[in-house]
């Protein structure tokens, strides 16, 4: 037991020092982080506008105001999956 | 062991305090190697902390009196089960545990984001240390649990190791308080993951709703535990304390009822922010204000301040909690405050009548709930200061206020679902509202022609059918879209409308949930009890029932001895059952226990109490006749089923999508 006492806080060290021997930046997680972010937030309006044409089938909504929701949906859309190509765009320059 | 579990918590100290400035470091710098290492600290913390936790669990095992911590909560007679969760029955062992606990979400955060939100991890990281940090130097300082026990011998100290240990309490003696604690605090500390990583994307002005959604499913799990932990708290206060009741305000009760409220309102709003981009501000305080809540929960439960039958006992432990909770709410405001441009909303409220604004509404409702449970929890407290006395405010107070925000609440419940994102014009609504409304008026004018009396509980009864009323046309409404869109079956259509979009009919079921539990609530209008010392062949006559005692019988286990009736109950002359209502006294804690028998129908509990032994030596029965409790565990569990719907992961890019006339169109 006394050399298991002896031996955890050097275990510690060891496991925790090496890391930090490890040169170099994080490459491209900032960018990765943005795509990804983009990604989700294109998912959610996708399923945004499946919601909201379930609305307007289930009466819930006037079709006036559900044309325009959905075209501002889909306006958000694009300028998304434009800045999405943009971000792979600059990823891969 | 002690040695070892004591060793490990030292260790545990400078690894969180390391791990903490290396992830921020990391983070700030974009050094890959301080990164690595913080979250390597995690992983250590974790190792630690199980070693800790497992160390002791042993000495519980092993009978090991001369730890101070397994002397007075445990003993050799105690069964084995009950020696294992002796782990939380106090203050040092329960904050061991729940540093552990905050240590595997910790684990289960780096593990799920091992490859997304690398940009926010960091800071995740360095959050979670600190309240590692903080936990660990609780547990080191004022609250060892492996503190040796010592006996004063001429003035110096030695160590010393009691035959038997002073045993567990016997309240904590009973199935639901085996389940009760780690449920409840997987709920508290789970509410830690959307903290850490709302501070991280206001620290890094992290683009988009990413957070939001990386969070989702973490927010509404510890939610869901939260909520189950204070349904079984209410199950082992019903069927353990002896009282007949299942709440009683309680300041150790408020505790868990307030991070709820706001976790409520919170699960409410982000759903707005993700879709309109509104409420950022909103949302991000009640993420913050959640988690101290859960902090500032804990701290009323160790620290004293109030008296409580839950709460551990008056300790040092409460200048930690303050200490932290001040440097929390500085912080995470001082945070928010900061970043409040990064915070703008992207859009406005383009009407009143929207799902938005009846979502915000019902958010200030919560808010004001939790408010005013807050006040009343602590008015013993204010009172003090202020006039040199503790005034408690007790039920009465509680209830005048939060009985109609409660009602208020379960009209929003079913009334916010019905309208439409953005705005619902007046004839949507008239057709969405003629039916629920209709067959409230109906139940109402029915339950008052059956002589229901009690305001509150005419209220409650026919808002439920509202509210039910108006879920049913939900999906109703909602299987007919997929029929007329896809040909569906009807059972088919309503198993996809699930599958489809789990968060909006599960979040249903989680509503129908409240219903069944608000009938219940609405129940107790209509409490009665009586109490009579019975002796063999007695009879006592209560709500229809008459209760015979048949025989009464002493015994003694090793834990305990007891004092137990044999109770026959008959309704209008037809037996219903043979009931053993008992009293103990266990030898190990020298404390009494009450362990009640209950005749639990649709329409009521008979519940059974051996209150004592009466002065010609029958038994002292206290009988109580509830109606409609057995309501409120049906909703518990039609709640948490509900919960469970909604962590279910959404049906989506792969799976097959119902044809529809565009692309992104369709049922969900």
């Amino acid at each position: 037991m006394s050399i298991l006492l002896l031996l955890l806080p050097v275990l510690v060290v060891a496991v925790l020092l090496p890391p930090l021997f490890r040169r170099g930046p994080e490459v491209g997680v900032e960018r990765e982080d943005r795509i990804a972010a983009l990604r989700e937030r294109k998912r959610a309006l996708l399923a945004a506008i499946r919601e909201l044409d379930f609305d307007r089938e289930m009466g819930k909504l006037s079709e006036a105001d559900h044309e325009a929701e959905r075209e501002r949906m889909k306006r958000e859309a694009a300028e998304i999956l434009s800045a999405i190509d943009r971000e792979e765009a600059r990823k891969h320059a | 062991m002690n040695e070892l579990g004591s060793l490990a918590l030292i260790t545990l100290y400078p690894v969180t305090l390391f791990g903490a400035a290396a992830s921020f470091l990391g983070g700030r710098n974009r050094r890959k190697g301080l990164v690595a290492a913080g979250e390597r600290s995690l992983v250590v913390s974790f190792l630690l902390l199980t070693l800790s936790v497992l160390s002791l669990v042993a000495l519980f095992l092993r009978d090991g009196f001369s730890n101070a911590y397994v002397a007075n909560h445990s003993n050799i007679d105690l069964p084995i089960f009950y020696k294992v969760t002796a782990l939380w029955a106090g203050q040092e062992g329960s904050l061991l545990f729940w540093n552990w606990l905050l240590s595997l979400y910790g684990i289960a955060v780096l593990w799920s984001n091992r490859n997304r939100n690398r940009d926010l991890m960091p800071y995740v990281t360095a959050i979670l240390l600190i309240s590692a940090f903080f936990f660990t130097n609780m547990n080191l300082l004022a609250a060892n649990p492996f503190r040796p026990l010592v006996m004063d011998h001429a003035g110096t100290p030695i160590p010393y190791a009691p035959p038997d240990g002073r045993g567990l309490n016997p309240l904590l003696q009973h199935p639901a308080m085996v389940v009760h604690p780690p449920v409840l605090y997987l709920g508290f500390v789970g509410f830690v993951v959307p903290f850490a990583f709302a501070l991280a994307a206001l620290w890094t002005r992290a683009p988009g709703v990413g957070w939001l959604l990386a969070t989702r499913r973490w927010t509404l799990f510890a939610w869901l535990f939260l909520s189950g932990g204070i349904l079984l708290g209410a199950r082992w206060a019903y069927v353990e304390l002896g009282w007949g009741g299942y709440w009683a305000w309680d300041p150790v009760e408020n505790a868990s009822l307030m991070p709820w409220l706001t976790g409520t309102a919170l699960l409410h709003s982000v759903i707005i922010q993700e879709k309109r981009g509104m409420l950022k501000v909103w949302n991000a305080v009640l993420v913050v204000t959640t988690y101290l809540l859960c902090v500032f929960g804990t701290f009323l439960t160790r620290s004293g301040i109030v008296s409580s039958v839950h709460a551990f006992a008056q300790s040092p432990v409460g200048h930690y909690f303050v200490a932290f909770l001040a440097l929390g709410v500085a912080f995470s405001f001082g945070l928010i405050w900061v970043r409040r441009d990064y915070l703008r909303s992207d859009a406005t409220l383009d009407s009143i009548l929207s799902r938005e604004s009846s979502f915000f509404f019902n958010n200030l409702i919560f808010l004001v709930a939790c408010f005013a449970v807050l006040w009343g929890t602590l008015f013993p407290v204010l009172s003090e200061a202020v006039r040199g006395e503790q005034i408690s405010v007790g039920p009465p107070y509680f209830n005048r206020i939060n009985v109609p925000i409660g009602l208020f609440l379960l009209f929003l419940t079913g009334f916010a679902p019905l309208l439409a994102w953005r705005r619902t014009s007046w004839p949507n609504l008239r057709r969405s509202f003629a039916w629920p409304a209709a067959l409230m008026l109906a139940a109402g004018i029915v339950l008052f022609l059956l002589a229901v009396r009690a305001r509150y509980a005419l209220i409650c009864f026919s808002l439920s059918v509202f509210v039910a009323t108006t879920i049913v046309m939900e999906f109703h409404r909602g299987g007919r879209v997929r029929r007329r869109q896809l040909g569906e079956s009807w059972p088919r259509a309503l198993a996809n409308l699930f599958l489809r979009n789990p968060r909006r009919y599960g979040g249903y079921v989680v509503h129908f949930g409240v219903v069944l539990l608000f009938v219940g609530f609405a129940g107790s209008s209509f409490n009665r009890s009586r109490a009579e010392e019975l002796s063999p062949g007695g009879e006592m006559a209560i709500g229809g029932y008459t209760l015979r005692v048949e025989k009464l019988e002493e015994g003694e286990t090793p834990n305990y001895d007891f004092a137990r009736a044999r109770v026959a109950l008959e309704r209008g002359g037809r037996p219903v059952g043979v009931y053993h209502p008992e009293r103990r006294f266990y030898f190990a804690s020298e404390q009494p226990s009450t362990e009640v028998e209950i005749h639990s129908t649709v329409r009521e509990d008979i519940y059974l109490v051996y209150a004592s032994t009466g002065e010609k030596g029958g038994a002292v029965i206290q009988v109580y006749r509830n109606p409609l409790v057995l309501w409120v565990w049906v909703g518990g569990l039609v709640f948490v089923l509900g919960g469970l719907i909604c962590l279910v992961p959404t049906r989506r890019e792969g799976s097959p999508a119902p044809k529809t006339s565009e692309s992104e169109g369709g049922a969900p």
